[in-house]
């Protein structure tokens, strides 16, 4: 009992950025938190720290040279733990799968985030919005209380 | 002391990044130190590496376009407006003044919207959580009314070739409330810079930290509001036609230290509000776009804008389908940053990571393959490129 | 007897209560300060620690888990005897009831939290998978540093230079009671601890014994020491301006990086713990009213526990952190302005 509604009561959101463009970043770590929306007034609070963590927010495709790190940070965090997959480039590669041109789609950008890590919720949107973070974050809550 | 010896001396290595609340971006930055103090600092900026340049070989140019605006979350709408422009320059498409003036309204939101973003992000890395609030504050101001013209809070998507997109443009009701919401606007801003400058606390920061000279800067060719406030007196927005009819001043500050990096981007805030204002008031009536070009063979054409953070130069050839050959964009981060990297050296390693906030880092867009030989960094001769070019990258 | 025990259990207990609700306070503050609305009063203090309690227990990075796990829990037994220390019915056991003794306790703190980030090897920096002696690198720094031990450095020098304020002022009240004991120190305020148990326990009347105190606080020499304990408060505590040593912009959350689940809450208890026992000390310190038995007084008490964290996270949302530029001056001027104080009240007492 008490653990679920503690587990209600205070969520730790972590930003973890494999390389999107910096859109679906700000508006998670910064414009979310803003006072204009202030997530932390429905008891979620930003971290920085993988250890303190339950929620990860993954922006951004999963890159060659950010893939190892994104599997250690998950590795980190304590379990029960979910993870949101920001932007469309978070939710399946958005613009950079997508299309190419002749030479293809880029080598570079490896996989969908959900190819890496299991992902528990997508909040789609070039960038999301600000509204769509908070209610994907809240579609995501039910999944920890029940771990 | 030389420099040379004083680099000899380091012998503790702190690794800082890829997941770090004062970079947000991931870069890595190996600061080498000496207790606390910075004796030498590499930057690794690669890890972010998407190879949007190899995607857009070949795709029709409309379509790719709309991956520039892809390339930064920032400042999306000028690299779609410089791609666009080196279109334009190349297949000499004459632009509707209308266009021309949204197009212009568009950037300097978008530098209000970045340079806030800044002003707050150097104030969370300073640790003062209270002005960092107060800006994301007035940047959602700014986000409002990008919002009331493109539909979008971040991507745009306002210049098309030949114009801008009918949706983007400014009709009565976009008119009367911009003018509403930015008639407070420049007098917010103004205040929140009064208090940072005459915050003492902020100030004892911020003051003779991170001091990048006018030698250094011009050696490292540091770009934008990043070298204006190292006493370089460049601005593109001088040279550029699309600002010719507007009255707005040059920020240049000589000290070169953090604390001038912080007050040259509030001063052009308050600057860009200024162009805004102008460009409402005389918004030439007319076409918002001419689309009657046709896509031809296009050679090499190249275009500078004044991004929030600098210059950006995009240039790009099309074959006779209209297809994009050998896109290439370069950044203002890149010299930036690598300016920032000696600008740091002798400060304490908090100062270090505020130094590195200091010039605005945007690295989506930075992003370079480095060419490693022989145990050192290397650098393509112009020959090299060329070379490369003609086999098809 | 009887007494000592109930005090024993029931004084930390009213302690953890108020040290609950502290960092929801400090949020509170800051969050309206900043023209939000900010998290509800118990998030960060009592739900976040209930919540690492439940979560996955975990084997953290660190040359010695075991240890480095235990430290929170000494942290919070150590601020456990602070806080029995201040409480009148522990006088009897004699010279524990001293600020000397206090003063020891604190320096176990201040000790606990360099142990912790030498223990500590997060994932955040030296171990981030990322190619970074590579060719072509630069390949001078011989040793590579993890956060936490640039942290420790920071503590270690907070330590020497960081703490002089506080116990400068903790002595001012020594000086004008001419004694360390701090019964001495409660009754040089008028404030008469003996025979509340029993019958005392819940009486509202022993409400006017805080209308008869006379606070070192109100004289001259107390209000500077009183300045230059919160100062030496803010320090201990590391918070804004001082938090160099767990500063965000650099080393990101400092010795504490690597604690998880119930360890985390264990951190989080022993911080709330402290931020009580330094307020605690300074109410009985400097205005006279001890934790005691009597129970409208206990809240009286609790209650002015919280002025404390209410004005330092005002300080702290108005202020950038300090590096040791600015640390040392301010240390060092506050530790003078503490001094002042001594001799002042050394000329009253004289």
């Amino acid at each position: 009992m008490f653990k679920k509604i503690s587990r209600k009561n205070a969520i730790h959101v972590m930003l973890f950025y494999t390389g999107g463009c910096n859109g679906c970043d700000i508006e998670v770590a910064n414009a979310a938190w803003s006072p204009r929306y202030d997530l932390e007034q429905y008891k979620v609070i930003l971290t920085w720290n993988p250890r303190e963590a339950d929620v990860l927010a993954v922006t951004g495709p999963v890159l060659r040279r950010t893939i190892e790190p994104l599997k250690k940070i998950y590795e980190a965090i304590p379990e029960p733990k979910i993870v949101a997959a920001v932007g469309s480039c978070g939710v399946r590669c958005g613009i950079f799968k997508d299309f190419g041109g002749e030479l293809g789609d880029s080598d570079e950008v490896l996989c969908r985030v959900d190819e890496v890590i299991p992902v528990d919720a997508y909040i789609p949107g070039c960038p999301a919005r600000p509204e769509d973070i908070i209610a994907g974050i809240a579609a995501g809550i039910p999944l920890l209380l029940e771990r | 002391m030389g420099e040379n010896e004083r680099k000899e001396k380091a012998e503790v290595e702190v690794p800082v990044g890829l997941l770090h609340p004062a970079m947000l971006e991931p870069y890595r930055a190996r600061f080498f130190v000496d207790d606390e103090l910075i004796v030498d600092c590499e930057l690794t900026l690669d890890p972010y590496h998407k190879g949007i340049e190899r995607i857009m070989e070949g795709m029709p140019v409309e379509k790719g376009l709309i991956i520039t605006e892809r390339i930064c979350g920032i400042c999306s709408h000028i690299h779609l407006w410089n791609g666009t422009r080196a279109v334009e320059r190349g297949l000499r498409i004459k632009v509707p003044e209308r266009a021309d003036y949204i197009r212009v309204i568009m950037a300097e939101l978008e530098r209000l919207h970045s340079h806030l973003i800044f002003l707050a992000h150097a104030m969370e890395v300073l640790g003062h959580e209270t002005m960092c609030m107060r800006a994301f504050t007035l940047r959602e101001d700014v986000m409002d009314l990008l919002y009331i013209i493109s539909g979008n809070r971040v991507h745009y998507a306002v210049p098309i070739i030949g114009g801008i997109r009918p949706r983007c443009d400014i009709d009565d009701f976009r008119m009367s409330e911009l003018h509403n919401r930015l008639s407070k606007l420049d007098v917010k801003i103004g205040d929140y810079a009064n208090r940072v400058i005459n915050d003492s606390l902020i100030m004892s920061r911020v003051k003779g930290t991170g001091v990048l000279t006018k030698e250094e800067a011009i050696k490292y060719a540091t770009p934008g509001p990043t070298g204006r406030a190292s006493g370089i007196n460049i601005d593109l927005r001088k040279k550029m036609k699309e600002y010719k009819t507007f009255d707005f001043n040059v920020i240049v500050l000589d000290d070169g230290d953090n604390k001038d990096r912080v007050v040259a981007r509030a001063l052009e805030c308050i600057e860009s509000v200024k162009i805004i204002k102008q460009a409402l008031e005389s918004l030439p009536s007319g076409p918002i776009s001419d689309r009657s070009f046709e896509l031809k063979e296009m050679r090499f054409s190249t275009s500078y804008i004044e991004a929030p953070r600098g210059e950006i130069y995009d240039s790009l050839a099309l074959d006779e389908t209209g297809r994009i050959r050998n896109y290439q964009n370069r950044t203002p981060t890149l010299t930036a940053m690598a300016s920032m990297e000696i600008a740091c050296i002798g400060d304490q390693l908090t100062d270090g990571m505020l130094t590195m906030a200091s010039c605005d880092p945007c690295l989506a867009c930075t992003n370079r393959a480095i060419v490693v030989e022989n145990g050192k960094e290397r650098v393509f001769t112009e020959e090299e490129v060329k070379s490369l070019i003609r086999r098809g990258l | 007897m009887i007494e000592f025990i109930i005090a024993t259990l029931l004084i930390p207990f009213a302690a953890l209560i108020t040290g609950f609700i502290i960092p929801g306070l400090e949020r509170k503050v800051q969050a309206r300060i900043q023209q939000r609305i900010g998290p509800p009063l118990l998030t960060p203090g009592f739900w976040a620690v209930l919540k690492f309690i439940y979560k996955e227990k975990i084997q953290p990075n660190s040359p010695m888990p075991r240890l480095f796990h235990s430290l929170p829990i000494i942290g919070v037994f150590v601020m456990f005897f602070a806080v029995l220390f201040t409480t009148p019915e522990w006088w009897v056991v004699n010279t524990l009831g001293t600020v000397v003794a206090v003063v020891g306790l604190l320096k176990v703190i201040e000790f606990l939290f360099m142990a912790m980030g030498s223990f500590s090897r997060s994932i955040l920096s030296v171990s981030m998978p990322y190619a970074d002696q590579v060719k072509g690198a630069v390949m001078k720094g011989e040793y590579r540093r993890f956060f936490e031990q640039q942290s420790v450095l920071r503590a270690f020098k907070m330590i020497t230079i960081g703490s002089f304020p506080m116990y400068v002022a903790m002595f001012v009240p020594v000086i004008l009671a001419k004694s360390i004991n701090f019964s001495d120190i409660v009754a040089y305020q008028g404030f008469d601890s003996t025979l509340i148990f029993p019958g005392g326990m819940i009486d509202l009347l022993y409400l006017e014994k805080i209308f008869a105190l006379k606070p070192i606080l109100f004289t001259l020499p107390g209000i500077l020491a009183a300045f230059v304990y919160f100062i030496g408060y803010l320090m201990m505590l590391n918070e804004y301006p001082f938090s160099i040593e767990k500063a965000k912009s650099d080393v990101i959350e400092g010795p504490s990086l690597e604690y998880a689940s119930w360890a985390r809450g264990g951190y989080y208890l022993m911080r709330e713990a402290i931020l009580f026992v330094l307020s605690s000390v300074f109410i009985t310190i400097f205005i006279g009213l001890p934790p005691t038995l009597n129970l409208p007084l206990l809240i009286v008490h609790c209650a002015l526990c919280l002025i404390m964290p209410v004005l330092f996270s005002v300080v702290s949302a108005f202020s950038p952190i300090f590096t040791f530029k600015q640390v040392y001056p301010v240390s060092m001027g506050f530790t003078a302005i503490g001094f002042l104080a001594m001799v002042v009240s050394l000329i009253m007492v004289i």
